[in-house]
């Protein structure tokens, strides 16, 4: 008697069964994007951190060049144009949104280039790349450098992980209800490393 | 001309320099083989003749059981032969040190970093040390079985036949890295088993390196540090090697297994890696069989490979060195 009441509830009730099902799989996909927007927005900060320290530490490396590079005029007047603009768009209060994060990263890229031909340019300089403060300065720019490169690699997997969850139905209709909208992959140039020699190994 | 192809020459070239040395092992033993057969048909003649004397059959098995120790002995000093002869100055043209008894030390580590399985007999033999730039690295070849049950339950299993190695790091990994053998559907208890640590999987965008391994650590970006793009290759070199000796059969691999479980630590100053090939590999066989002219060739590039992996780990960190040295 209690086994046909219990049967005949779950038929009547069905549909409200379904419904509770689906609401609760959307739920769990909806943690998951935010999840995993919140896991890319950390790791952007890790980056952030990274970059920071780097706008930090070009002035002192620029101090010690400008006595010795006097023929480099252009390309400190370069970097430290794109220094400004880097910390200018730091402080912006839209700093962390995906359109200001893509041009960001874009200017962070001319920035590191621009101070990958200043290290190169130092070859030139006996003085200057013998010079015991350059060479602290040098080490603290590629501690940070090797940093960045790091923090970009896990914000690159973070991003590409919430990329998955966003674009795959339905992932992309919950996304476009909570308004999750895609980061930008930081792209940079690896610096060159210098090649391994053989003999070096064996 | 790259550097695999630079290695590839200088791997040649050391090869080259080592073939007369096998080539007189491989006489030596020849010879030494001949001998011993020559010893045991007297050893065989004499026990006859005494058994037909009538004298009590237990002294002749005793006269026997002498027979076996000497071609124990035999057997032994023919090893020993071998290594001091081929695999000592193999060691000395890749700048190594060879000691036979291998390192405790290393067992030890490896047992308290948890990358060995669980042991209660074994030991360690034929140890390497070696330096590329300013790293330090070593290698031991350990043997260890689990013994468990007494009486008639009493079951020994083996558990690890294969190297160890370990690198002094040029720098100071702050939080742990670990690597382990990607184990397939069995990756999610994996995954859950190493949350319970702390740990959290690390998903890295080399796919031949995510096959092939899973990667933990407490911190995303410190393991990114660490595991850099050259070393995830040098490390998915490293199994894809080893996988192909141990299918292939090589000399000293072959107990039996279908591929290498590898398993690494990163840890304050030290990398330690377990390399279970299920092998002993450096001994040289029985005396009656030929030497395997690859055996010593093959060791020559697995060194080569250990000192890249030493020298890229070098190369990789070498200005993360000066800030970070604790």
């Amino acid at each position: 008697m209690i086994k046909k009441m219990i049967g005949d509830f779950l038929m009547d009730n069905i549909g409200l069964y379904i419904l509770l099902g689906l609401a609760v799989l959307l739920y769990v996909w909806y943690a998951s994007i935010i999840t995993k927007r919140n896991k890319a927005k950390e790791a952007f900060s890790g980056i952030d951190v990274q970059l920071k320290k780097r706008a930090d530490l070009i002035p002192n490396v620029l101090t010690i060049a400008k006595k010795f590079m006097a023929h480099e005029k252009e390309l400190l007047e370069e970097v430290t144009r794109l220094r400004t603009e880097v910390q200018k768009q730091q402080q912006d209060a839209h700093a962390d949104e995906a359109a200001h994060i893509k041009e960001r990263f874009m200017t962070e890229a001319q920035l590191q280039k621009s101070m990958g031909q200043l290290m190169i340019a130092v070859e030139n300089y006996p003085e200057l790349k013998s010079d015991t403060n350059m060479l602290e300065a040098q080490r603290a720019y590629q501690n940070v450098e090797e940093n960045i490169a790091a923090a970009r690699r896990f914000y690159n997997a973070a991003v590409n992980a919430l990329h998955n969850a966003i674009q795959i139905f339905p992932g992309n209709v919950i996304a476009g209800l909570v308004g999750v909208t895609e980061m930008p992959f930081y792209e940079a140039e690896e610096a060159d490393r210098k090649a391994v020699n053989a003999a070096d190994v064996l | 001309m790259s550097i695999t192809q630079q290695m590839d020459e200088k791997i040649a070239e050391i090869q080259a320099e080592l073939a007369p040395k096998f080539k007189y092992v491989e006489q030596f033993r020849q010879q030494y083989f001949k001998d011993t057969l020559i010893h045991a048909v007297l050893i065989a003649a004499v026990l006859i003749l005494v058994a037909l004397t009538g004298i009590d059959i237990f002294f002749v098995f005793g006269l026997g059981s002498l027979g076996g120790v000497y071609l124990t002995y035999r057997q032994y000093t023919y090893t020993h032969k071998v290594k001091e002869e081929a695999i000592k100055p193999m060691a000395e043209l890749l700048d190594l040190k060879y000691i036979p008894s291998g390192s405790y030390d290393i067992l030890q580590q490896a047992k308290q970093a948890n990358i060995i399985p669980t042991y209660n007999r074994g030991g360690v033999e034929d140890g390497f040390i070696g330096k590329v730039k300013d790293t330090e690295f070593e290698f031991t070849e350990a043997h260890l079985k689990y013994e468990s049950g007494s009486g008639k339950n009493k079951s020994v299993k083996r558990v690890f036949d294969g190297g160890l190695m370990r690198f002094k790091l040029p720098y100071h990994v702050n939080e742990d890295v670990l690597i382990l053998t990607d184990k397939g559907m069995f990756n999610s208890l994996k995954n859950m088993t190493q949350k319970f640590s702390g740990m959290q999987h690390i998903a890295l965008e080399d796919p031949r390196f995510e096959e092939i391994y899973q990667a933990y650590g407490t911190d995303q970006v410190e393991a990114r540090r660490v595991l850099t793009p050259l070393f995830m290759d040098v490390l998915a070199n490293l199994k894809e090697r080893f996988d192909i000796k141990i299918a292939n059969k090589s000399s000293g691999l072959s107990i039996g297994r279908k591929s290498c479980d590898i398993q690494m630590l990163f840890s304050g100053n030290t990398l330690l890696l377990s390399l279970n090939y299920k092998g002993d590999y450096f001994e040289p066989g029985l005396m009656y069989k030929s030497l395997d002219v690859d055996w010593i060739s093959d060791m020559v590039e697995d060194f080569a490979l250990m000192r890249f992996i030493a020298s890229s780990l070098k190369v990789q960190q070498h200005n993360y060195a000066h800030t970070q040295v604790k």
